[in-house]
């Protein structure tokens, strides 16, 4: 057929289906189930394990539907005598070597293999025989156990890890009878998405660790959710035993995460039933110590302060979900009449709202699909495998699948520079002028690959310095190329913060505020000042977060009066003088935003501890004590409200009614299913599908409480895709920070060029040494800020014995004149010896890794134990001038403090160290002074 | 008129009159139930010890009173429970739901739980019915509240 | 268990810590493998071949030798090595005595041969000489039925073996001296056939042309074991349908 449609027949009914899909999809949503264990749709199919053999006609032998793409006028039969035979004797094969030990395998109630047997086995065995046997559970890694006697060999372990993941590190091994999956000798599976293939795995062979005999399918309760960390927003679902979360898992859904999350989101749950958990509001006495009290006195407190307070900051955190986004900023700029309030804590340096000179829209306009359809992606900004680990499972697929070129800009070789067309490895801070460079087309050799449609990506990358040029290059070079931007932010709830404006110059909906406030940086300055009455901290842990940890100590040492609203007994909360416990995301109903802007929304799943609450509600309350009353009841007020106020949300539905709700693809049809055919007439699977050879031969269909498979929970679930809110109308062009760039879709003309050579004080002609893995700049530590040098060289002295300065309460040197950012990144002066006495500077470079010290990683037992301990990455002539090699130890010091970090060597811009920044045992803030942080290194 | 029935009636009385009792002075004296009468569980163990409940929570999925509760842990080489990975760490049967249908001992796969005969089960208190894996093993032996005298055997139960 | 571990999210060049199993001769060599071919990754096999020529087996180094050179995981080449029989995991002997035991063979009397060979060697089939010399198993069919019972060492045909003969043989190569197969080949050591078959066809840089590629049957001098019962050799076609 012409228009890419082909009618067929399965099983006597006709189908009209796209041409080249495969015979599994096609008959799957007619509603036929036809058998299988290696075909995910997720993955390409390899037709191993012979499971989906149907009768095609014409064909002389069985045909796997699995890889068998429809044609017209195809007659297929999945349920002729001789597809059922070859099923049942498949499935007899499998048995052989299987052990029966469901009783202890914690798959049984949700194992396809289980559920297929039932169903399409034949229901007894001839095979006498010993099986084969291996060496029970092998922790192939601190997440995933290893059973190598249940595999079926169906490779989906390896094909994910070598398709998607790129982490080939299980593999099947052997041949013949004694093919067996194993990784090599003892190293560990040390993928981040390890957990995926436990969830893919259709037997009990590879099993979460944490989940370990802690549940059987039947005792959990589950509700549908979203991953709490990172930006990508992974829909999962929570599965809770007594009240307790005991599993995660990933809730397909082919706009965010396809079928995948990675295991930080799979494996991070236990904070949530942490025993450290606030229960209860706290008081600080007079005594300086916490004391249990009651909402109603803790509220009386801080609104009693609040009354009388005139200099207010508010720090948000960004693991809030969006209403509690909309009641900060509600509290802030409508109750309490002030501008000073962020969320930007490690992104503090990073102007969101630059990025709506493009559409309007401070944030993403691209979505993550358009990554797929892209044919050019330039990603500027951290490693996503660290920071966003499922959007680099899309730039990976949509790289290796689909054939989009991939341009990195980055200081440091991170993991998408194994798939990238091109990298340019630039200076620290010289990401603007290479992406300016990709603008104007510079470099030939790159420009070349720059096609349409192109999706640039920006996250901000070292915490705490100044992102602004590289945003104002950023949207430069999309508007330019009529490109599509797509903001990462780093948290679950960050972007969700700026389109509800929580953010000291936008209002709710990218409006700009009337009166510009402080962000971060200024609120915690104006603390350390003195020149605040209040802080309130909602979610925001500054002490551990914020990249200028002196700033912070002194900002607490100033003795300002702080409420924190907490999940945790933080740092932070320490300093506080009143703390209101919070609900984690899978004890309350919300939503979060995640970086494409898409809105998915939470269902409360387990009661939070004692009387912790949402801080929506905790913000509504202090509204409520100063005599404003939001009449909020419930979640759905707060939505209603959002809906009326902000214009960008007004068609943002949560009843998610009139949207698309398909069945998922992935599911296994089991048994236990009422009515396999979903209402329709079509006879599905053999005998409709009943256990045959069951000893009591009754359907299984009565009653609620028989196992399903995890499959088909996700099926009941359904697929939600989320709202993506509308965008702004285009601001007025007087308020275009980046006024160079001409209007989208308008040719480049000389006059755009000229214009942009003020701030990067490079000719336009092109900086020869612009070229893939090239330094821009030769003269390395020149990016320092002079501001920060000397403060280095006055605590630590340039004896090369710098006496050892704890960052706290005391102690810590007065320092004034926080550099401004855009007064300092330019700013090229040679002030201090670039190289003296085997020791130098270096500019700071950090960045997160998966799992560091963060409040809630560092509460979760099955994570703890892998966060890497800190080291500094050093470039390896660098090194080499100071004696360093590979392992050894080095002398890192900046802002009066220093540490003993181990080096390694990695391909990382001359001049520039990276630094992790939360990891356990030392948080790299406490080195960080200023925007743009330079560090000494030394032997020690 | 009634007669007839009134002395049909009394024959029945008279008959049982001189008949030997069948109620029986509890608790000093007791009936031995049958050999298959479902009564409190146990907890067996292997010859060698071990125990046989491997906490595969098959008990409890099946129980239709939701009577059991089974938290399973992992033997390790040096606090080894039951042979295999996966032993029960917390077993607990509220005596207050069970309905003593055995529908759980037919599910057990690995013959750990059975029932035994008795039947007295009673407490002061909710938490005393709830019977805990150190009561239910095998070697704890079943204390009854009162000493028994004199037991009557089965064939001198009531509908024998 | 596993090795204690942070996680790296399987960063590839955090691989370290083990020995580079090439020096700088077997690297040009190996250099010149991977030249062969348009995509690395089709090494695999002639790098594995070349681990067993340096280091008498595959060794787990060899393993992360060849999968850090061309990118790979070391499962990954643990996945393809261990699919191939003639790579070894294990440390083996010099020579590797294969006997058949399929059905000709065995009625051959295969079995007298296995014992002898058991007795000579001190060692059950499947195992290595404790001098490391010789290793000894038993194989399914080798596909030379009409010389049964058919023993190969390092896979070199030997037909019609007697007990006495596979003892001779064991004799000889013990002493050092010279043994040709039936097809009139020397055999050679474990090592030095796995170079051959890892360079077949690979040329260091500087040096002319295909070096000592095998040529099977094209140096046949009289074997030592060519026994008169036997027809002639594949390279005289023409006996056999004669």
């Amino acid at each position: 057929m012409s228009d890419g449609k082909v009618t067929l027949t399965i099983n006597g009914h006709d189908v009209e289906a796209e041409e080249n899909r495969l015979l599994i999809d096609v008959a799957e949503e007619l509603g036929v189930y036809v058998p299988r264990f290696c075909y995910h749709p997720g993955m390409k199919s390899v037709a191993v394990c012979r499971m989906c053999l149907v009768k095609v006609e014409g064909s002389r032998k069985l045909l796997p539907a699995c890889a068998t793409p429809v044609t017209d006028g195809m007659v297929v039969d999945t349920v002729d005598e001789e597809a059922v035979d070859a099923q049942e004797g498949m499935l007899e094969f499998l048995l052989i070597n299987h052990p029966l030990d469901c009783p202890i395998c914690d798959r049984a109630g949700e194992c396809p293999l289980q559920d297929q047997t039932y169903k399409h086995g034949p229901g007894s065995s001839r095979y006498i025989e010993p099986k084969r046997t291996y060496e029970k559970a092998l922790e192939i890694s601190d997440l995933v156990v290893l059973d190598r006697e249940r595999c079926v060999l169906c490779w989906r372990c390896v094909r994910f890890s070598e398709e998607i993941a790129g982490d080939a590190f299980i593999q099947l091994i052997d041949r013949g009878a004694g093919t067996q999956v194993l990784t090599f000798k003892d190293d560990p599976f040390d993928s981040y998405f390890s957990g995926n293939t436990i969830q893919i795995c259709p037997v009990g062979a590879l099993l979460s660790k944490p989940y370990r005999f802690v549940s059987r399918p039947w005792d959990l309760t589950s509700a549908p959710s979203v991953c709490s960390y990172c930006a990508v927003g992974c829909p999962l679902t929570n599965e809770a035993r007594a009240e307790k979360v005991v599993r995660c898992q990933a809730l397909p859904n082919e706009n965010v995460n396809d079928f995948w999350v990675c295991d930080k989101g799979r494996f991070g749950y236990h904070y949530v039933s942490s025993e450290e958990r606030l229960a209860s509001p706290l008081v600080r006495t007079d005594a300086d110590e916490f004391e249990a009290t009651s909402w109603g006195r803790a509220l009386d407190v801080v609104t009693g302060r609040l009354r009388t307070a005139r200099r207010i900051g508010i720090i948000a955190g960004a693991h809030l979900t969006t209403e509690d986004a909309y009641a900060v900023s509600k509290l802030a700029k409508k109750t309490l009449r002030t501008s000073d309030v962020d969320s930007r804590l490690q992104d503090a340096g990073a102007p969101y709202e630059r990025a709506a000179a493009l559409s309007g829209v401070a944030g993403s306009t691209a979505t993550l699909n358009d990554l797929e359809s892209a044919r050019t992606i330039v990603w500027v900004g951290p490693d996503p495998k660290e920071v966003l680990p499922v959007l680099y499972l899309r730039l990976r697929k949509s790289v290796l699948e689909e054939g989009a070129k991939l341009i990195v800009v980055s200081p440091r070789r991170i993991s998408l520079d194994a798939i990238a067309t091109h990298v340019i490895r630039c200076d620290v801070g010289g990401e603007a002028e290479a992406v300016d460079g990709l603008t104007w087309g510079f470099d030939t050799a790159v420009a070349g690959d720059v096609g349409d449609p192109l999706v640039v990506c920006w996250g901000p990358s070292s915490p705490g310095r100044d992102e602004g040029p590289i945003v104002d290059a950023v949207v430069a070079l999309a508007r330019n190329k009529n490109a599509k931007l797509l903001v990462c932010p780093p948290h679950a709830g960050s972007q969700g913060m700026i389109d509800m404006g929580v953010h000291p110059s936008l209002d709710p909906g990218y409006t700009p505020s009337d009166s510009r406030g402080k962000d971060t940086r200024g609120i915690l300055q104006a603390a350390a000042a003195g020149e605040l009455d209040i802080l309130l901290l909602i979610g925001a842990d500054p002490v551990a977060d914020f990249p200028d940890g002196g700033l912070v100590a002194r900002a607490f040492g100033s003795g300002v009066f702080t409420v924190a609203v907490e999940l945790f007994p933080t740092e932070s909360v320490a300093h506080a003088d009143v703390v209101f416990p919070s609900a984690a995301y899978a004890e309350r109903e919300g939503t979060f935003t995640n970086l494409e802007r898409r809105i998915q929304k939470l269902e409360p799943l387990t009661a939070p501890p004692g009387s912790a609450s949402e801080p929506w509600r905790i913000c509504s309350r202090i509204a409520h004590g100063l005599g404003d009353d939001w009449g909020w009841a419930g979640f759905n007020d707060v939505w209603t409200e959002i809906r009326a106020t902000v214009p960008t949300h007004a068609h943002v539905d949560l009843t998610w009614a009139g949207q698309e709700s398909r069945p998922l693809s992935l599911h296994y049809e089991s048994p236990f299913q009422p009515d396999p055919t979903h209402g329709r007439s079509v006879s599905a699977g053999p005998g409709a599908g009943y256990p045959k050879g069951h000893r009591s031969g009754a359907p299984f269909h009565t009653g609620q409480n028989w196992p399903l498979s995890w499959e088909l929970r996700g099926f009941e679930a359904r697929q939600r895709p989320g709202i993506i809110p509308s965008r702004p109308p285009e601001p007025p062009a007087g308020d275009d920070p980046v006024s160079p760039a001409p209007a989208p879709g308008a040719p480049a003309g000389d006059d755009a060029a000229l214009r942009l050579i003020p701030r990067t004080d490079t000719p336009a002609g092109g900086d020869a040494s612009l070229r893939s893995g090239t330094p821009l700049s030769s003269a390395f530590a020149s990016e320092a800020s002079p501001s920060s040098a000397k403060g280095w060289s006055r605590t630590g002295g340039e004896d090369g014995d710098s006496p050892e300065v704890k960052a706290g309460k005391s102690g810590v040197p007065e320092r004034s004149g926080e550099s401004s950012p855009a007064a300092t990144w330019h700013s090229v002066e040679d002030e201090f010896p670039s190289f003296s006495e085997g020791r130098r500077s270096f500019v700071l470079y950090t960045g997160r890794l998966l799992y560091d010290e963060g409040a809630m990683v560092s509460k979760t037992v099955a994570l703890k134990s892998l966060a890497r301990r800190p080291f500094v990455e050093l470039n390896e002539e660098d090194a080499k001038e100071l004696g360093l090699s590979e392992g050894d130890e080095a002398l890192v010091g900046g802002n009066g403090v220093r540490a003993t970090l181990e080096v390694r060597l990695g391909d990382i811009a001359r001049g520039a160290v990276f630094i992790p920044y939360d990891q356990p045992g030392w948080r790299a803030n406490s080195i960080i002074r200023g925007v743009n942080p330079v560090v000494e290194v030394r032997h020690p | 008129m009634a007669l007839p029935e009134i002395l049909n009636g009394m024959k029945t009385v008279v008959k049982n009159v001189f008949k030997k009792k069948d109620t029986v002075s509890y608790p000093e004296v007791r009936r031995q139930p049958f050999p298959r009468y479902k009564g409190r569980h146990i907890l067996d163990r292997h010859p060698d010890g071990l125990e046989k409940c491997i906490g595969c929570e098959l008990c409890a999925g099946a129980c239709p009173a939701d009577a059991i509760q089974v938290v399973a842990a992992e033997n390790t080489p040096e606090a080894r429970f039951s042979p295999g990975e996966r032993y029960a760490q917390i077993y607990q049967i509220n005596y207050l739901r069970c309905i003593f249908c055995g529908l759980c001992v037919e599910a057990c796969p690995t013959e750990a739980l059975l029932m035994t005969t008795e039947y007295e089960l009673s407490g002061s208190s909710r938490e005393q019915l709830i019977y805990t894996k150190d009561q239910l093993i095998i070697d704890t032996p079943i204390v009854r509240h009162w000493t028994t005298k004199k037991e009557l055997p089965p064939e001198r139960q009531v509908f024998s | 268990m596993t090795r204690r571990y942070q996680a790296t999210g399987g960063d590839i060049d955090e691989q370290n810590g083990y020995r580079n199993v090439f020096d700088d001769e077997q690297q040009a060599w190996a250099d010149a493998i991977v030249a062969k071919y348009p995509n690395p990754r089709s090494a695999v096999l002639p790098l594995l071949f070349l681990v067993q020529s340096v280091e008498g087996y595959v060794t787990e180094d060899g393993m992360r030798t060849v999968a850090n050179m061309i990118g790979l995981t070391p499962a990954q080449i643990l996945a393809s090595g261990s699919f191939y029989t003639m790579l070894k995991k294990q440390p083996q002997g010099e020579y590797l005595i294969s006997v058949c035991r399929n059905i000709s063979c065995t009625h051959r009397g295969a079995y007298d041969v296995i014992q002898a060979l058991s007795e000579r060697l001190g060692t059950d089939a499947g195992n290595t000489t404790a001098d490391g010399r010789f290793t000894f198993e038993t194989a399914e069919c080798l596909a030379t039925c009409d010389g049964a019972p058919s023993i190969q060492i390092n896979y070199d045909d030997f037909y019609d073996v007697t007990p006495q003969d596979a003892v001779a043989l064991v004799d000889k190569l013990e002493r050092g001296e010279e043994v040709r197969s039936a097809a009139g080949e020397r055999v050679r050591t474990v090592r030095e056939i796995s170079f051959e078959t890892a360079t077949a066809g690979a040329r260091l840089p500087g040096t002319a042309g295909d070096h000592r590629a095998r040529t099977v049957g094209g140096e046949a001098q009289p074997s030592d074991f060519l026994p008169d019962s036997r027809p002639k050799l594949s390279h005289d076609e023409g006996s056999h349908s004669g």
